[in-house]
């Protein structure tokens, strides 16, 4: 194996640990709760990829954080992997062709995947069964986890940034 | 673009879809089976989400009483109001006499149930999409756990299990919207059905509904389960009364019932894996 593969090898296992990790935080009893929410963290550390590696990379970490989403939650296993994959597909065409990648580009896409997975997500879960009062999910729930992974966005931003700094791909 | 349009990368991302969609498509037919791709993933996700929740809770158990300082002295003032409620209701001696025998019931429960079998399980996660109070546990099929089983607390009923891996299980909570048990006050043995609702769930109470308009039901009576439909033992404990109103199509009457079990912050379960009269127990004889 040469540098540039243990290099690529050693980068894809970081963000598989990191991942993982990130998973099991964002679902300790009481971790990082306030007020009741708590933030998902996986979704943004896959878009932070998506957008620093392009688009096949970034469908395939986006594929395993909503596995991870999946396994955690009561929603049908495989929605939101398909809906990440497709979405991080689409963060990582946008950053190569339509937006510069930077930390305001990626929170703004951060908020697009997470209101998109977990708008569709309340949707498909609440709101079409029709449960009286249901839209105070929405606001006291789903929307303030929503932000609060937007904001999370901000620390794994830099942590994928330095990681990907640390194992550079050209020589 | 262009370029990836026409690529390889595209054919494997689109063979990965397919295979997610199977996958999405086989959960949807078997239910509350865990599919292969999960139970996989959980195989490394649930040793860690174990180990972190322990950590969590030795940390919560060590540091908690000295960074929520706040939170204690409220929760004193809350105690202290509710000692004086205590006394209050202790003027009425035969009601909290009759309540008391069927706590004592319940703590008996055991003793007088000789054919339950438990399972005892760690909550290692909470996910940040759950909204009414669900969780995952450390116990499997490979711990003896089964879709459907009842999870309870010393203190009474929290939920059932809804998904059910090797060595997981999620357990849907009585708060939830979905969830449904058949009930009965203990007192006045008014049946009715113990559901979830968004408003109540949201201060950790839930609804006891379709009771008779010539109900006698009241606050601080005991509601338990009515055992009815065999996914639930009988007479265990699902909480108190807080209030008794009218049902807005004026048919019968509703009670908010507050959780016998806290279940924003129980820790450890129990899994009845067993019981006489449970569904489907005939047809496995």
């Amino acid at each position: 194996m040469n540098e540039k593969s243990l290099r690529f090898a050693l980068k894809h296992l970081c963000y598989a640990v990191s991942m993982l990790v990130l998973f099991t935080l964002q679902t300790t009893p009481g971790l990082f709760e306030l007020w009741g929410v708590k933030p998902i963290l996986v979704v943004p550390f896959a878009v932070c990829i998506a957008a620093l590696e392009g688009e096949f990379i970034g469908g395939l970490y986006g594929a395993l954080a909503g596995l991870l989403c999946d396994l955690a939650g009561s929603w049908v296993f495989g929605f939101h992997a398909i809906l990440c994959l497709c979405c991080n597909v689409a963060v990582g065409l946008a950053a190569i062709y339509l937006v510069r990648r930077s930390l305001g580009s990626v929170m703004l896409l951060s908020l697009g995947v997470l209101l998109l997975t977990q708008l569709l997500g309340y949707f498909f879960h609440y709101a079409i069964w029709g449960y009286e009062g249901v839209s105070l999910i929405l606001w006291r729930h789903t929307l303030p986890a929503i932000a609060y992974s937007v904001l999370a966005t901000l620390p794994l931003y830099y942590y994928t940034a330095w990681l990907e700094a640390k194992f550079p791909q050209q020589d | 673009m262009k370029e990836f349009l026409h690529s390889k990368k595209l054919k494997i991302l689109i063979v990965l879809l397919v295979f997610l969609f199977a996958f999405m498509l086989r959960a949807v037919w078997t239910g509350g089976s865990a599919t292969l791709l999960g139970q996989a993933v959980s195989l490394v996700t649930t040793p860690l989400q174990k180990a972190s929740a322990a950590v969590s809770r030795f940390v919560d158990e060590k540091l908690g009483s000295h960074l929520r300082i706040d939170e204690i002295l409220a929760e004193n003032e809350q105690l202290k109001a509710e000692n004086q409620q205590l006394t209050e209701q202790l003027v009425d001696y035969e009601r909290v006499l009759l309540e008391n025998e069927h706590y004592q019931e319940f703590l008996g429960i055991k003793e007088e149930n000789p054919d339950f079998d438990f399972t005892s399980a760690m909550v290692i996660g909470r996910d940040p999409g759950s909204r009414f109070g669900s969780f995952t546990i450390d116990q499997g099929t490979l711990g003896g756990v089964a879709l459907h089983d009842p999870v309870i607390t010393a203190e009474g009923l929290v939920g059932m299990v809804t998904e059910v891996g090797a060595n997981y299980a999620k357990v849907t909570t009585i708060l939830d919207v979905a969830s449904s048990v058949g009930a009965y006050d203990a007192r006045t043995r008014d049946t009715g059905i113990l559901t979830g609702d968004v408003a109540l769930a949201e201060e950790g109470l839930c609804k006891l509904t379709y009771l008779e308009k010539t109900s006698g039901v009241t606050a601080g009576d005991l509601i338990v389960t009515s055992g009815e439909g065999g996914i639930y033992p009988k007479e265990l404990v699902l909480g108190e009364v807080l209030e008794v109103g009218q049902e807005s199509h004026g048919i019968s009457l509703y009670a908010v019932v507050r959780p016998a079990v806290d279940l924003g912050q129980v820790k450890d379960v129990l899994v009845i894996t067993s019981f006489y009269g449970q569904a489907g127990e005939a047809e496995n004889e």
